[in-house]
């Protein structure tokens, strides 16, 4: 369970601080498919990226399964993230001195060894993006929406249990837009928690609940 | 490691990130290779000269050397780095020395300088005739060391001269054979040949019939005589006592050749050291601005790794690993480059600027390449800690958005 309580973020710009988030309080329950909406600079990466501890809040609560996500170290909430959080990302995020396979393999390299999933899973994974064999290529060697499949096999490699996706279908085909869209939803069948930043009203179809956003506020919540 | 697998250390990154970035990697060591090479010389140097002058001096034997007035200088270039040279004064100099108080044994010996000529002599050689029977330096290591004097064509030979024990060597038309080798001095003994007194009298009466260009040394001279005296540590007071008593004379003291070649080596590392602090500057700074644009660049990349899991800690010793990594690698090349080059152009350096040199023993040659290398990846490391630093204070959200937010 994540939960937010009154959490707020500003950003200090030249023209003075914008806020982000305002006091925005909300739960999500395991299990969950939590859609967010809103136009661009609403606030949908930053209540993400706050859910997921890759941004402090200004002010209130991040806790995740009971536990406050500033409470704890850096070491320890990366470790949190590692083991049961993945990332896909609106840019094609992949590190560019390593293949495709390393690149699915790439959370591995920062957990315990006991805790570390196979090669195989890792080609598993390939395969279920539907890019079966390459492993050994190097990212510049991936058309865009490859590269956005090769970042869902890395977010799904240690079956995280939540999954924070922002805009993973921007500039994508048709057909890789589909292949993450159903990804999302087998995970999320399996019991993965999914928050997704979206503005493709499509996905919203998915979610078991829409949140919406406007200037840092929620604005809608079905 | 099989391409396409993957380590068991998140610190393999590091190798990954530098071996698939070649230009990037080659660049950077390339800087830190140019100011690791120029200090390791310059320390190899410094070393190898203060190594000859303990080993060296000591090795000369005489607590004074008597030389005619105007020949010290070329003297020291050839008691230094055995500079062939010839000048006489009169024989009897060596009488008037032994005969002084607080002077245990005085000593001649006669400097020829050969040619380079086929027609005359094996080559361009500093010959030494010492007298065996006076001589307190080199005949008490021939009853050592060969166990009998030298015969009237026997040579003795510094350890940079060529030629095996027994193989023949030809001077003004006579010809003598290697009788025994000396052990490395690293100032001019190397490049002497050492021969008794009555040798060179045969050799230069022989050279009227038998070389092109005969040997003229005037019947009775001599050129040097080595001075052991009762109490070394006067040895500033009797050279001043010879030189007032007997005119027509320089005199060279131990500490003289010390100090000057002290001198000379001050010299050099006036040039050597300020060069390689500038371009170790020159590559701190070139390091520096090279990660700040790495990191800028690598903003994202860093962000998504701390996204995927990795600890602040663990980020920095990737990155910070790659910069000591880069620095040591480019140590190694300048510390293999400085010995290439310092091979190559020794010989021209001592010369240049008259120092005796020895190579460090190898426990110190390894000694001073490791300190380079620690050296080289310390300063990488510092250069990189800044823009590293800055860069991991970003909140991973902040990275991953290139740095805003």
């Amino acid at each position: 369970m994540i939960e937010l309580r009154r959490v707020s973020k500003s950003y200090p710009t030249r023209g003075g601080r914008v806020v982000a988030l305002a006091e925005l309080s909300t739960t999500i329950q395991p299990g969950e498919f939590v859609v967010l909406t809103g136009r661009s600079g609403a606030g949908k990466s930053t209540l993400l990226s706050l859910a997921s501890g890759l941004l402090k809040p200004d002010t209130g609560e991040v806790r995740i399964a009971g536990r406050n996500l500033w409470d704890m170290s850096d070491g320890e909430r990366s470790l949190l993230r590692c083991r049961t959080m993945g990332f896909v990302f609106q840019f094609a995020s992949l590190i560019p001195t390593l293949t495709v396979l390393e690149n699915v393999l790439l959370p591995n390299a920062f957990l315990p060894r006991g805790e570390r999933t196979s090669r195989q899973r890792a080609e598993e994974m390939l395969e279920r993006v539907g890019l079966p064999g390459f492993g050994h290529r190097m990212p510049w060697q991936l058309s865009g929406g490859q590269q956005k499949r090769v970042a869902v096999a890395r977010a799904l490699l240690l079956r995280p249990a939540l999954i924070f996706a922002d805009e993973p279908t921007a500039d994508l085909d048709a057909e890789t837009e589909q292949v993450i869209s159903d990804l999302l939803q087998e995970e999320h069948r399996r019991g993965c928690t999914v928050m997704l930043a979206t503005h493709n009203r499509e996905l919203v179809g998915l979610a078991t609940r829409h949140l919406g956003l406007a200037e840092g506020r929620l604005v809608l919540a079905s | 490691m099989k391409r396409g697998g993957w380590p068991d250390s998140f610190l393999l990154l590091v190798w990954f990130n530098l071996l698939r970035r070649p230009g990037r990697t080659v660049a950077v060591a390339l800087a830190v290779a140019l100011a690791a090479g120029i200090l390791h010389a310059g320390a190899l140097t410094g070393l190898g000269v203060r190594r000859a002058l303990a080993i060296g001096t000591a090795r000369l034997g005489a607590d004074l050397l008597v030389v005619p007035e105007g020949a010290a200088e070329a003297t020291h270039t050839a008691l230094v780095v055995g500079e062939p040279m010839a000048f006489y004064m009169d024989g009897s100099v060596v009488d008037r020395i032994a005969a002084l108080p607080g002077v245990q044994a005085a000593s001649p010996q006669v400097f020829v300088e050969t040619m380079a000529s086929s027609a005359c002599c094996t080559g361009r050689l500093f010959l030494v005739g010492f007298d065996p029977e006076t001589d307190f330096t080199v005949q008490p290591w021939l009853m050592k060391e060969l166990g009998r004097p030298l015969g009237p064509r026997d040579v003795l030979v510094g350890n940079h001269i060529l030629g095996l024990t027994g193989d023949p060597l030809r001077f003004y038309g006579t010809e003598f054979r290697i009788a025994a080798r000396l052990d490395p001095t690293g100032m001019g003994m190397d490049e002497t040949v050492f021969l008794p007194l009555e040798a060179v009298a045969e050799m230069t009466r022989a050279s009227a019939t038998l070389a092109e260009k005969p040997l003229a040394i005037p019947e009775g001279h001599i050129s040097a005589v080595l001075v052991k005296l009762a109490e070394p540590e006067r040895a500033a007071e009797m050279a001043r006592l010879i030189t007032e008593r007997i005119p027509g004379v320089a005199v060279l003291t131990g500490g003289d050749v010390t100090r000057a070649v002290i001198r000379s080596l001050t010299g050099l590392m006036a040039l050597l050291v300020p060069t390689a602090l500038g371009l170790a500057a020159l590559a701190g700074v070139l390091l520096a601005l090279l990660f700040s644009t790495v990191s800028a660049e690598r903003c994202r990349e860093i962000g998504l790794l701390r996204a995927i899991g990795a600890s602040a800690r663990q980020t920095a010793l990737v990155l910070l690993g790659e910069a000591a990594v880069l620095g040591a690698a480019g140590g190694l090349a300048g510390v293999a480059a400085g010995f290439g080059i310092f091979g190559l152009f020794q010989r021209a350096i001592r010369f240049s600027y008259t120092l005796p040199f020895l190579w460090p023993s190898p426990a110190v040659q390894a000694g001073v390449a490791i300190a380079v290398c620690a050296l080289a990846a310390g300063l990488a490391v510092l250069a990189a800690a800044v823009p590293v630093r800055r860069i991991l204070r970003l909140e991973p959200h902040h990275a991953i958005h290139g740095g805003r937010a």
